[in-house]
C-alpha cells in the first residue's frame, strides 16, 4: 500500500519522465531544437526541486514530526524548504534565459551551495540536540 | 488553496501562527495571549487545522499545536502580515500604513 508521500513521488517521476521524453521526442521531429530540449529538461528539473522544496517543511500525509522533537527539525527544515524552492527557481530561471555557457558554468554551483548549506546546517542542529540535556 | 487564504485572511489566526513559529503551543498557553474566549479560539484553530496550517497533537486533556506551513504559505503568511490583509487594526498595519501612505502622496 503506496503513502501519500510514495504517491506523490512517483507521480512527480513519471511526469518527469514524460515531460524529458516528450522533448527528446520533439528535438527528434525537429519542432525543437537541441537547445531548447537541454534549456525545457533543466528548467524543469529546476521548477521540480522549487516544488519539492516547498513542501520539506510540511508534514504530508502518516509522516509527522511528533512535538518532543519537532523544535530539533523545524529550523532544519524551513531553511532547507526555503533554500531549495529558491534555489530551484534560480536553477530554472538561470537555465531559462541565460546564454547556455552561463548557465552551464552557474547552475550547478548554484544547486551545490545550497544542498551543502542545508546539509551542513542540519548536521550542526543534530549535533546540538543530541548533546543538550534532555530537561530542554 | 481556498482555506490557506481563508486561514491567513484572519489577523487572530495569524498571530497565532506568528507564536507558533517560536515553538509549539499548548492551547492554554495560546489563550494566554488573546483577549477572546477559549470557545472562539478553539474555531480559529479549527481553521487553521482545516487548512493544515497547524498540526495538534493531543496528550492527555492537554492539545499541543505546532506549525505545518510550506514555503508557499510561510510566504503568503509574511505578505499577509506586512500588508496588513483583514480587520483594519492590527498592530503591523498601524506601522505599515503611514509608510505606505508617505509613499503614495
Amino acid at each position: 500500500m503506496l503513502t501519500k508521500r510514495t504517491s506523490y513521488a512517483l507521480a512527480t517521476a513519471g511526469f518527469m519522465l514524460a515531460v524529458a521524453a516528450g522533448l527528446k521526442y520533439a528535438g527528434g521531429l525537429g519542432v525543437i531544437g537541441d537547445e531548447a530540449v537541454r534549456r525545457g529538461v533543466q528548467v524543469m528539473i529546476g521548477e521540480t526541486l522549487a516544488v519539492y522544496g516547498n513542501f520539506i517543511p510540511k508534514d504530508i500525509g502518516s509522516i509527522s514530526m511528533p512535538v518532543s522533537s519537532a523544535s530539533c527539525s523545524r529550523s532544519p527544515r524551513r531553511l532547507g524548504g526555503w533554500l531549495l524552492t529558491l534555489t530551484g527557481v534560480g536553477y530554472a530561471g538561470v537555465w531559462a534565459f541565460a546564454p547556455i555557457a552561463i548557465a552551464n558554468v552557474a547552475a550547478m554551483p548554484l544547486l551545490a551551495a545550497a544542498i551543502l548549506i542545508t546539509v551542513g546546517y542540519s548536521g550542526w542542529v543534530v549535533l546540538n540536540c543530541r548533546w543538550l540535556p534532555r530537561n530542554r | 488553496m481556498n482555506n490557506v487564504f481563508k486561514a491567513l485572511s484572519d489577523p487572530t489566526r495569524r498571530r497565532v501562527l506568528e507564536l507558533l513559529r517560536k515553538g509549539p503551543m499548548t492551547a492554554g498557553e495560546l489563550s494566554e495571549h488573546f483577549p477572546v474566549s477559549k470557545p472562539t479560539l478553539s474555531a480559529h484553530f479549527a481553521v487553521l487545522r482545516e487548512a493544515d496550517l497547524i498540526a495538534a497533537e493531543k496528550s492527555g486533556k492537554t492539545i499541543t499545536y505546532r506549525l505545518n506551513l510550506s514555503v508557499l504559505e510561510d510566504a503568503l503568511l509574511g505578505f499577509a502580515q506586512v500588508f496588513g490583509i483583514g480587520a483594519a487594526g492590527s498592530p503591523k498595519r498601524a506601522r505599515v500604513a503611514p509608510v505606505l501612505k508617505r509613499r503614495t502622496t
